[in-house]
């Protein structure tokens, strides 16, 4: 009976041992793992800040945009007056109706008597301007296109005076000519004024024909 | 005298087991109420206690560490996802930038120069003056803007000049003494006559027609230009 006692005292001395060792070798495989995983979190974690910054600071280089200057300059609008027109009296196509006479405007720029031949292709000629109220409608005429043309009054140096396409003497209370009278010179119409321009410059022109009753 | 030997041997086993249980455990004091049958099943007890225990430390051990490195493991994972993504993305929104400001960069040399409603192109600004004027008048409201009437240096500047100028005619810085002397720009450089010039007069200006000469006198609209003087620093 006592040899059984002796047995049962030596077992639960290894009992106890084995308690006394199991506890702490888990305590330090965990206490290993849990540091080594913070240390890795921490860095990851600093990581993830530097990259978000990075990323906000590129969004907002992309976003942003510098400012340029356009250069931006109206475009010259090119108004054309609506062509008026009745059944009794009636122009040519491309032709304005104009008091009693059918006007033709240029599109191009050429030397007077280039334009004087144009309008010759054309059965017309340069235009003859008869009074006042003639030259004050051409002259809004000319304001509305913002250009300035030829008519048919030339400087004839032989007689020293201004003559019209159809012989007649310029009527200096008509109109008066600003520039100088000399060889060579046309006269050129504008919004305000009639200038003595060189026949040689180049320069749009106004052809005109006779009313027809259609 | 056997019998009474028999009941003299028991009491000092009692005896026997009491001191050992006491010394022990308390558990073994507790159980002290039969003789042989009470220590046989409390050691059988005791062992069956300590070996529930013993298997159940020894799961806990191998869990452990099986456990921890399955989630640490998960999340390692999900952080070095996220790391790479933010990274491309970051390396693709640097590459983007790059891209774009080289013409954006371009884009400012060539236009940043020129003031509002002036025309860059070449090494020039230009500035088209839509109110009628005559020559010199002309010539003094460039200079206001310290430029001068337009010069152009090769025919790509002349072509664009006639591309933009419409079909009205421009004043531009071409004049001489009479019509037997050559052209000259307004600061005095002479015309390399890369176009003629047409009529008989001493101011040359831009017709739809190319150069053309008129009467200084006449109103006509004009041109400007000066150097971008920008480019000219940055060649």
């Amino acid at each position: 009976m006592d040899a059984p006692v002796l047995y049962a005292e030596l077992h639960l001395a290894n009992t106890q041992g084995l308690r006394c060792t199991s506890p702490p070798s888990p305590r330090q495989d965990a206490c290993w793992g849990s540091g080594w995983h913070r240390v890795a979190l921490k860095l990851g974690c600093v990581g993830l800040i530097l990259l978000l910054m990075g990323l906000s600071v590129l969004v907002g280089f992309l976003v942003q945009k510098p400012p340029i200057e356009k250069c931006s300059v109206a475009v010259q609008e090119n108004k054309t007056e609506p062509t008026v027109r009745s059944t009794i009296l009636e122009c040519p196509r491309d032709w304005h109706l104009h008091w009693n006479k059918c006007l033709f405007i240029s599109q191009t720029s050429r030397p007077w008597a280039e334009g004087l031949a144009d309008c010759s292709l054309r059965g017309a000629t340069l235009l003859l301007i008869g009074d006042g109220k003639e030259l004050k409608l051409l002259q809004d005429f000319s304001k509305g296109k913002g250009q300035q043309f030829f008519i048919g009054l030339k400087y004839v140096q032989e007689d020293k005076v201004w003559k019209w396409m159809n012989g007649s003497i310029l009527n200096t209370n008509l109109l008066r000519i600003t520039g100088k009278n000399e060889e060579n010179s046309c006269a050129l119409i504008s919004h305000t004024e009639v200038f003595s321009d060189s026949c040689s410059s180049d320069n749009h022109w106004i052809c005109q024909k006779t009313l027809k009753r259609v | 005298m056997p019998s009474s030997a028999h009941l003299q041997d028991p009491p000092p086993h009692l005896s026997r087991t009491l001191t050992q249980d006491e010394e022990q455990t308390s558990l073994r004091q507790s159980s002290s109420c039969g003789p042989s049958t009470t220590s046989a099943s409390a050691s059988e007890s005791l062992s069956g206690s300590t070996k529930s225990r013993i298997s159940q430390k020894k799961l806990l051990e191998g869990m452990l560490p099986k456990i921890i490195p399955t989630e640490s493991a998960a999340k390692l994972l999900c952080c070095y996802a996220v790391f790479m993504a933010l990274t491309v993305v970051v390396i693709a929104l640097s590459i983007a930038l790059s891209v774009k400001k080289t013409p954006q960069i371009s884009a400012v040399n060539t236009y940043a120069a020129c003031q509002r409603n002036w025309i860059g192109f070449g090494n020039k600004c230009y500035y088209f003056n839509e109110t009628a004027r005559n020559w010199t008048f002309s010539q003094t409201l460039c200079k206001e803007q310290e430029a001068e009437l337009a010069r152009f240096d090769n025919e790509e500047e002349l072509n664009f000049l006639k591309r933009y100028k419409g079909s009205s005619g421009y004043w531009i810085g071409l004049h001489r003494e009479s019509s037997a002397d050559p052209w000259k720009w307004t600061d005095n450089t002479a015309y390399n006559n890369l176009v003629p010039i047409k009529g008989e007069e001493k101011h040359g200006f831009l017709s739809d027609n190319g150069l053309s000469s008129g009467k200084d006198y006449i109103k006509r609209k004009s041109i400007c230009s000066k150097l971008n003087s920008y480019t000219s620093q940055c060649p």
